[in-house]
């Protein structure tokens, strides 16, 4: 039986595989005091992640506060995005951020053909509304040229039949790895012939996430969530495989606010995340980021701008899905979502849904700001927009 | 004429209406020729994050029942159909009221429908049904059109009833879009910054209307609070506790603002644009 607790020994894993020491995080009293605020949202572990040191790659990464915007208004071909636009959309942002003089350099400023990297991807809302083939073809093409080998790179979300639905196959990508948390069989079947779920197999209950709320689930939805209580572990492949992430979220809203880098790597990442939507939203996008794994993994963010929504999101809703033609690149996740927000906020005023920004919806950027993990303050963001060539 | 006659038969007759009544519309193979009507997937309001996940808590927070969900495939066609049962027809015209825009055409004889180039759209007794093509062939758009139009007949019941100034007094009108809010989740999707307004009040019923065209367009709404407490606690929000009273409105300095009691917890609601003073002469 789980204790109400975080389990200390188990955080000496998390602690270990922080790797060489560098600077401390920031400390910032105000929010972790809150979440011991018996009249505030439930306490979470987020102490242990913040005590872990950070080290070189740790977010926000190579280029904190610096953002590309790059725009094709020919990115959609027949409705839908063209791999050759997406292709030539990512390699201009890619010179751009980095300012290097070949795509390779570029590409090899992040990982190293060493490295296993976990393309993280967002299938959730169906083949409408998700990260484009097209985007993650050019991703995986210009690895490629920067020397990964093909075998180094997954393609990796929460629900492996998800991932399926929406045309991340082995057919579609020959030679990548395609893998979820939570799996079926062939035989559609989320449990083996002893009746336990094959995602228990895929989770690492070493690392977790705790949060001081629960919820139960009857045997239809737990293959969902994979397990009850107070622990949301995180994804094994993460864990143990991946040396690094690029993160492939898509350019869509939340209700007034947005789910693009840091709702995608924390929902994403870790089981039992029904309650968590339910009491501790923003605190989980912007307190998950902080455990290691993704912390210091995940060292890029695209977002999949070609197609996006600016209502009825994270679910998707055709009278709201418009396309915006364009990709946004950087490796500060914070920084990211705060341009992608303002981009989706435009139009939603533009649309007359909204007649100005919503405090509320920024809350989950300015606390991820405090935590470290990038730069939410526009006045600081290094926002470049510029036009791909043809 | 037999004990079969009198008794049995209109006791079978009624339990199958029951029957009826209880479980969802369904699509079979027949109701589409040419097309496979594939086996349909239900998910309870638990299991609904397994299935659109964080889409899940705005039907939840309207009261929902279940969803069952059915694709419908011809070759390379294809469109899903999504049935879902909330817990009253004013739950289902909620959600098709902040589920669309604008349509191209409505359903005929389906009073709250929309028919897009993507979807179809409606909302019949506690049934709101969406129906989504994935490719914009005609004869996806065709089959589409046609399925919604068996289900709606296929769905009896009563449809939800507006207030009366909605349904045919002052903030009745055929260019303007109705809705229903039941949560500070819809409320975003509709009214963004609203939002604020509600904030410390967890559930509260909202019939909402927009008068006149841009930036001249003044928001008008009834809101329905469970508590005189909430009802002070929005009054607060909005900055109009103590604002000075015209005509048995509460009207903040600028006039973009004004709110009407008409009980410990119902009031009017006005905002923005160029119709607040006709509104509170006609409210």
């Amino acid at each position: 039986m789980q204790s109400n607790e975080p389990d200390r020994r188990r955080f000496l894993k998390t602690l270990a595989m922080s790797g060489a020491a560098a600077a401390a995080l920031p400390r910032f009293p105000g929010i972790l005091h809150a979440a011991n605020d018996p009249t505030g949202p439930p306490a979470t572990n987020i102490d242990d992640a913040l005590a872990v040191p950070r080290v070189a790659t740790s977010m926000p990464g190579l280029y904190p506060g610096r953002v590309v915007e790059v725009h094709d208004e020919h990115c959609i071909v027949d409705d839908s995005p063209d791999t050759t636009a997406a292709k030539r959309m990512l390699e201009h942002a890619m010179m751009e951020l980095t300012g290097s003089t070949t795509l390779a350099d570029a590409w090899l400023r992040f990982v190293t053909p060493n490295d296993i990297i976990g393309l993280k991807v967002n299938p959730v809302a169906g083949t409408l509304l998700s990260t484009s083939l097209a985007i993650v073809n050019a991703v995986i093409s210009q690895l490629e040229e920067a020397g990964i080998p093909r075998e180094h790179i997954v393609i990796w979300d929460r629900r492996e039949f998800q991932l399926h639905e929406v045309g991340f196959t082995s057919d579609n990508f020959p030679g990548i790895r395609i893998w979820g948390t939570e799996c079926k069989d062939a035989a559609n079947s989320f449990r083996d012939a002893n009746g336990e779920l094959y995602s228990l197999q895929r989770i690492d209950k070493d690392v977790f996430y705790w949060a001081d709320c629960e919820e139960t689930y009857d045997d239809e939805t737990l293959p969902y969530m994979v397990n009850e209580g107070k622990y949301s572990y995180f994804a094994a492949l993460l864990t143990n495989e991946l040396t690094k992430v690029i993160n492939i979220p898509i350019l869509k809203n939340a209700g007034n606010s947005i789910t693009l880098c840091l709702k995608n790597l924390a929902y994403g990442a870790i089981t039992n995340t029904a309650r968590l939507h339910k009491q501790l939203w923003a605190e989980t996008s912007a307190q998950v980021p902080c455990f290691v794994p993704l912390r210091d993994k995940t060292v890029l963010n695209i977002v999949d701008g070609i197609i996006g929504c600016y209502n009825g999101g994270p679910a998707a809703n055709p009278q709201f899905i418009i396309p915006y033609h364009c990709l946004l690149v950087g490796s500060d996740p914070v920084a990211v979502d705060r341009i992608g927000y303002d981009i989706v906020l435009k139009k939603r005023i533009e649309k007359e849904i909204q007649k100005q920004e919503s405090p509320r919806a920024l809350a989950f950027m300015n606390m991820a700001e405090q935590y470290g993990l990038g730069i939410a303050d526009p006045s600081r963001i290094d926002h470049v927009v510029s036009l791909s060539q043809d | 004429m037999n004990i079969f006659s009198f008794v049995i038969f209109p006791l079978l007759l009624m339990s199958q209406n029951v029957l009826a009544q209880q479980s969802s519309p369904l699509l079979s193979d027949k109701d589409l020729p040419g097309w496979k009507v594939e086996a349909v997937e239900t998910y309870t309001s638990q299991q609904l994050y397994g299935y659109i996940n964080g889409g899940a808590e705005l039907y939840l927070e309207y009261g929902f029942r279940m969803v069952s969900a059915q694709r419908c495939v011809q070759q390379k066609n294809e469109f899903m159909v999504d049935i879902y049962e909330m817990i009253s027809p004013l739950a289902a015209f909620g959600m098709w009221s902040i589920s669309h825009r604008t349509c191209a055409s409505t359903l005929q004889g389906v009073q709250y429908s929309c028919v897009t180039n993507d979807q179809v759209l409606f909302a019949r007794d506690k049934y709101f049904v969406n129906i989504t093509m994935y490719d914009r062939s005609n004869e996806t758009r065709a089959a589409a059109r046609k399925a919604a139009e068996v289900l709606a007949k296929r769905i009896r019941g009563t449809n939800a009833e507006l207030p009366p100034a909605f349904a045919s007094g002052p903030l009745a009108s055929k260019d303007s879009p109705q809705y229903f809010i039941q949560g500070p989740l819809a409320l975003q999707s509709i009214v963004g910054n609203w939002s604020d307004h509600v904030e410390g009040i967890r559930r509260f019923d909202l019939f909402l209307t927009r008068i006149g065209k841009g930036n001249t367009a003044t928001d008008a709404g009834l809101y329905r609070f469970r508590s005189r407490r909430d009802l002070d606690v929005f009054l607060g929000n909005v900055g109009l506790k103590n604002a000075p009273r015209k005509n048995g409105w509460l009207v903040n300095k600028a006039g973009s603002r004004a709110a009407k009691s008409i009980d410990e917890r119902q009031l009017w609601y006005l905002e923005g644009g160029k119709q607040i003073e006709r509104l509170m002469q006609r409210l």
